[in-house]
């Protein structure tokens, strides 16, 4: 069976169209983060209400996105908003909004990055779980104080925050 | 048989024109909306629909059962469904859908008329094939790095997503680098990219060897011209094959009876049922 060009592209493109069609339908199909975090696979030290509060779960540190809103990670992970924004120097009225990758321009001379994975090893400094923090992960000094006062870290990430303190 | 040709090019161009606009759109309309611009269309991020972020999230969604950052499921289903595609007829998506391969062309098209004769002939053909196995490195070093790091580690070099996305301030240094050299080199050589590093490009083309829908040449009404040699944009010899199996083949259908290839019905796409024709 000889094929023209164009049946090969129409043909193509319609069985994509099919494809992304049925995925849609059957709702397997996702363009965003349904912002649902790994759950933890251990009992973790705190845990966190879902969006409908209905359940609770446990969630991993780990799998915070750039995406998430503060407001997601202090509904997801149960810390307290002003926390947050003390943390990360964020005004109150912006935190709950604030996207979790915007602290790389709120942080933009800062010498070493404050990031998303600042928000991951701060809220597994703060939840008290075990966490590999990423190679040179930073943390403002406003959040390892609170870090600090909570006193709920292990002795190895306490360690490894007291050496990654931005000054 | 020319004004075949020139339709069937026309459509290609067409596609690739329609798939450049809509991967500049999805770029853009995140762009704005990120800057606060209010725009009433749903914002996708390129990583959510790129189908080789469907390829690098593999062994992340076998090992920890969810998506690499910044990926969605979205780009699993468009890998899954480009691998089926390629696997009846070859990887269209790099001949008429990938903006970075229709870019490279198009800059070559000024190659072209700046270097009317030289024009993808600077590198000899055993260099250049031997240039083109270093795609297959480079998707090996991306999936192992992808796996260690557990984060999208190509786009840092990677010079689709710095042609898209260089007004956000995303972009790494390195990989606005790399879309610097591939855009001169694209003057010398057609598709630089695609021939010697494109790591998505080495996957798909693999399924060349097994399409059930490959370009053949009937060795019976073949004039030996080698017209179709000349057209080939990724420099296989098509005038000595029975059925075009090379995994350089990105099927841009340049090499076809009514493109190409003066005789009708010469050099087709045809299903693997029928006889090669040598």
């Amino acid at each position: 069976m000889k094929l023209k060009p164009q049946t090969t592209v129409w043909l193509s493109i319609a069985l994509v169209t099919v494809g992304i069609g049925i995925t849609m339908a059957t709702g397997l199909w996702q363009t965003e983060s349904n912002k649902i975090p790994r759950a933890l696979p251990t009992p973790a030290v705190v845990t966190a209400s879902d969006y409908s509060g209905s359940t609770t779960v446990q969630y991993d540190p780990a799998d915070i996105r750039g995406s998430y809103k503060f407001g997601e990670v202090s509904n997801l992970y149960g810390i307290p908003l002003e926390v947050l924004a003390q943390a990360f120097g964020i005004p109150q009225d912006d935190v709950e909004a604030f996207q979790v990758k915007g602290l790389e321009a709120l942080y933009p001379d800062a010498e070493n990055e404050i990031g998303t994975a600042s928000v991951r090893l701060f809220t597994a400094c703060y939840l008290g779980v075990a966490y590999s923090p990423a190679e040179d992960t930073w943390l403002p000094a406003s959040a390892v104080a609170i870090l600090k006062q909570r006193a709920v870290m292990s002795a190895d990430l306490a360690a490894y925050v007291a050496a990654h303190t931005l000054p | 048989m020319e004004q075949t040709g020139k339709k069937t090019r026309k459509f290609r161009l067409r596609i690739q024109v329609v798939a450049f606009v809509v991967v500049e759109a999805l770029a853009l309309i995140k762009w704005l909306k990120e800057l606060g611009v209010a725009i009433p269309l749903p914002e996708i991020s390129l990583h959510a629909v790129c189908p080789f972020g469907g390829v690098v999230t593999i062994y992340d969604l076998l090992a920890t059962g969810s998506f690499l950052p910044k990926l969605h499921s979205a780009a699993f289903i468009l890998m899954a469904l480009g691998l089926l595609v390629a696997l009846l007829f070859g990887p269209l998506f790099c001949g008429y859908i990938c903006p970075l391969g229709s870019y490279q062309e198009w800059i070559g098209k000024l190659g072209r008329k700046l270097f009317p004769r030289r024009y993808n002939k600077w590198v000899p053909a055993r260099l250049d094939k031997a240039l083109g196995y270093l795609r297959y490195g480079v998707l090996a070093m991306v999936l192992w790095q992808t796996a260690v790091a557990g984060k999208l580690v190509f786009q840092d070099v990677d010079p689709y997503y710095a042609l898209f996305n260089f007004l956000t301030g995303e972009v790494a240094i390195s990989a606005l680098v790399v879309l610097g050299v591939v855009t001169v080199l694209s003057l010398f050589v057609e598709r630089p990219w695609c021939r010697w590093l494109c790591p998505y490009g080495a996957l798909l083309g693999l399924f060349n060897k097994i399409r059930l829908f490959p370009v053949r040449r009937n060795a019976k009404t073949c004039i030996h011209c080698k017209k179709c040699d000349k057209a080939c944009p990724m420099g296989i010899e098509v005038s000595a094959k029975g059925a075009v199996r090379d995994a350089r083949c990105i099927t841009c259908h340049e090499c076809l009876s009514g493109n190409a290839c003066p005789v009708e019905n010469t050099v087709t796409i045809s299903g693997v049922k029928e006889a090669d024709g040598k």
